[in-house]
């Protein structure tokens, strides 16, 4: 409740023209934001750009937030826009990594991954090729289902976070979800990265 | 995959995954899943793979990217103050330049004669003085005042005659689903201090807690009574409320700044207990004020059980949908509706829970002071002078009131004459000098 109130203070303030009060309203959510860039356009340079960007089109669109939706909603919803805007526009401009791409090994032999149930999905995202391989397959989604995707599986944020944020009807925040996941399981056991389906099932059925 | 349905299922595995369907939806797959080997590997495999996208490990903030927002913030900030300003200075004269010529035409005029100037400023301040002294007389109430000229009978409110009222306007209308004929009015009982009415001091509120019979009512009794010792009676009733299966809701508890210390309680009782707590309440001391409502809710109520009804009725078509769905688009579709109709119910029947312990609960709002306040049975000397001297002052007030009303109603018609008598005048000026010349 208490920063609630603080919130809306540093609201009223940075409406007024108080730019340090925007810079205290919007520290919390800078992390955050940085990271939702870097998954929406790929390179940190560009992320942290796009993330300055978009922390002062919230800044302009400030006053008018009328508290209908909580601060932090109001603020991914300009965010998002904001990265989906900017990968529209650079998207014709841009090559963007092919899914036929070969993986870059960096000299280092490509670990095969056994398929058996001892596969550990934890020990399998520390290792700098899955990182990669999943970075470049979020890439390569469209723009609406790598949103969804960013928010989350990395942002961690709940379906109905998404729908309020988006403004997209739950069914559509699921199939966008679901979608882009399988996309991502797709890329990860055709790179040998993840069991294919079947082999390791946890009752012991063979595919 | 075996079958459309293997294919339905795979598509809201995803979602199943984290918990974000409905429980029907949810029991649906999870039956599938015990019984098809391959749609269950496909689960075990997304949710390997959406271990691995949490576990991916986030990137650091830059050590510069706060300084860098501060700076552009701040040149923000500059850049729209500048703006604002430029608004702000364009916006006056050219939104209104026939208003900004007239006010400028007064000033000229005060100019040449400054005694007017004087005059205006000073009427102005005799108006706004005289009007926030009178603001003063009727809107702030002076301790006391209001009661100082009833005697302690008076106060006492009564509550009869209700049994007929209430008994003679009850339709039959229970349980006639939606629509509900015309119903008994709402009403308030019983007003302390003015309607004057004297009498015996018991007041039976048995009438208030029956009414009529399958009717729902919600019951407030407001209640002032001067005591002995407010601390003591604040605690007492708070007793009472809770001896008889009700509870405190707010307590506030102050001195004012007369030096008189008041509580100020809201209690909820049982409305089938309210009559004796009442009658316990009412002894704690005098009563001043004593005003009890109450609101027939009966078509609210069976609106509301209607409304829920159907909504089960639509939720069990819905669930029978679902397993025959034929394609992903119906079964998003009946999921999502699913949901909505579940939503609703949850909303209708939180409303139904609320007016339900409104009516099983009745509200007192109670206000507890010490005895004497406002009554004063032998006014000295001393209190009449002060009382007539009040009694004057407001009615100084409310003929200033009118006086200030009337010129009012006055000032269009009289602007617009002088304003006509002074385009006569100067025209017949303006014709004299010619003539002249």
């Amino acid at each position: 409740m208490n920063d609630r109130a603080r919130e809306a203070e540093l609201i009223a303030r940075a409406v007024s023209g108080d730019g340090d009060a925007f810079a205290e309203l919007v520290q919390p959510f800078e992390a955050k934001v940085y990271n939702l860039a870097c998954r929406m356009c790929g390179s940190r340079e560009d992320a942290y750009d796009l993330a300055q960007e978009a922390f002062l089109k919230v800044y302009r669109a400030l006053g008018r937030f009328k508290g209908d939706s909580s601060f932090s909603t109001w603020l991914y919803r300009v965010v998002s826009n904001t990265c989906l805007d900017q990968i529209r526009r650079t998207r014709r401009s841009r090559a963007v990594l092919s899914l036929d791409a070969p993986v870059d090994t960096e000299g280092g032999s490509l670990r095969r991954e056994p398929a058996d149930a001892s596969f550990d999905p934890e020990d399998a995202a520390l290792r700098a090729e899955v990182q990669r391989e999943v970075r470049a397959v979020v890439l390569q989604l469209a723009p609406d289902h790598r949103l969804a995707i960013v928010l989350r599986d990395f942002e961690d944020f709940s379906y109905e976070e998404i729908a309020d944020t988006l403004g997209w009807n739950p069914g559509t925040v699921k199939s966008r979800i679901s979608r882009a996941r399988a996309a991502l399981r797709d890329r990860l056991v055709e790179r040998e990265l993840l069991p294919r389906p079947g082999v390791y099932s946890a009752k012991g059925v063979d595919a | 995959m075996a079958s459309p349905r293997c294919a339905n299922v795979r598509e809201l595995l995803s979602a199943h995954l984290d918990g974000a369907l409905d429980p029907h939806t949810r029991l649906f797959i999870d039956q599938h899943l015990s019984s098809c080997a391959s749609c269950a590997a496909e689960a075990e495999s997304l949710k390997a793979t959406v271990a691995i996208a949490h576990a991916v490990p986030r990137l650091e903030l830059p050590e510069d990217f706060h300084a860098a927002l501060v700076q552009r913030a701040r040149a923000e900030a500059a850049t729209v103050a500048a703006q604002a300003r430029h608004r702000r200075s364009a916006r006056v004269p050219g939104l209104t330049p026939g208003f900004g010529a007239f006010l400028s035409g007064i000033g000229g005029s005060f100019r040449r004669k400054p005694w007017q100037a004087i005059a205006a400023t000073a009427a102005a301040l005799v108006l706004v003085v005289w009007t926030g002294a009178f603001a003063y007389l009727m809107g702030v109430n002076v301790p006391g005042f209001d009661l100082l000229g009833l005697k302690k009978s008076d106060q006492q409110t009564l509550i009869g005659g209700l049994d007929d009222r209430a008994t003679g306007s009850t339709p039959g209308s229970e349980g006639t689903g939606n629509t509900v004929g015309s119903q008994p009015p709402d009403m308030t009982l019983g007003v302390g201090g003015a309607g004057g009415k004297t009498g015996s001091g018991a007041t039976d509120l048995g009438s208030l807690t029956q009414g009529a019979a399958g009717r729902q009512f919600i019951l407030s009794v407001y209640l002032t009574i001067g005591c002995d010792k407010v601390s003591v009676a604040k605690d007492r009733a708070v007793a009472l409320a809770e001896g008889a299966g009700g509870f405190m809701e707010s307590l506030n508890y102050w001195t004012d700044a007369n030096g008189l210390t008041v509580a100020s309680l809201v209690l909820r009782v049982p409305a089938t207990l309210l009559t004796p707590v009442l009658k316990e309440l009412r002894s704690l001391g005098e009563i001043v004020t004593e005003q009890a409502a109450r609101a027939d809710v009966t078509a609210q109520h069976i609106d509301l059980t209607a409304r829920v009804g159907n909504l089960r009725l639509q939720e069990q078509r819905l669930l029978a949908l679902i397993g025959r769905a034929e394609n992903l688009t119906d079964l998003f579709a009946i999921e999502n509706e699913l949901s909505r109709v579940r939503t609703e119910i949850e909303s209708y029947e939180s409303q139904l829970r609320a007016l339900d312990e409104q009516i099983s609960l009745s509200t007192v709002s109670l206000t507890l002071q010490p005895k004497g306040i406002g009554l004063f049975p032998e006014a000295s000397l001393w209190q009449r002078i002060v009382e007539a001297f009040m009694r004057s002052l407001k009615w100084l007030g409310q003929l200033g009131g009118q006086i200030v009303i009337l010129a009012a109603t006055l000032v269009g018609p009289l602007v617009l004459l002088a304003l006509l008598g002074y385009g006569l005048y100067r025209l017949v000026q303006a014709r004299r000098r010619r003539m002249g010349a």
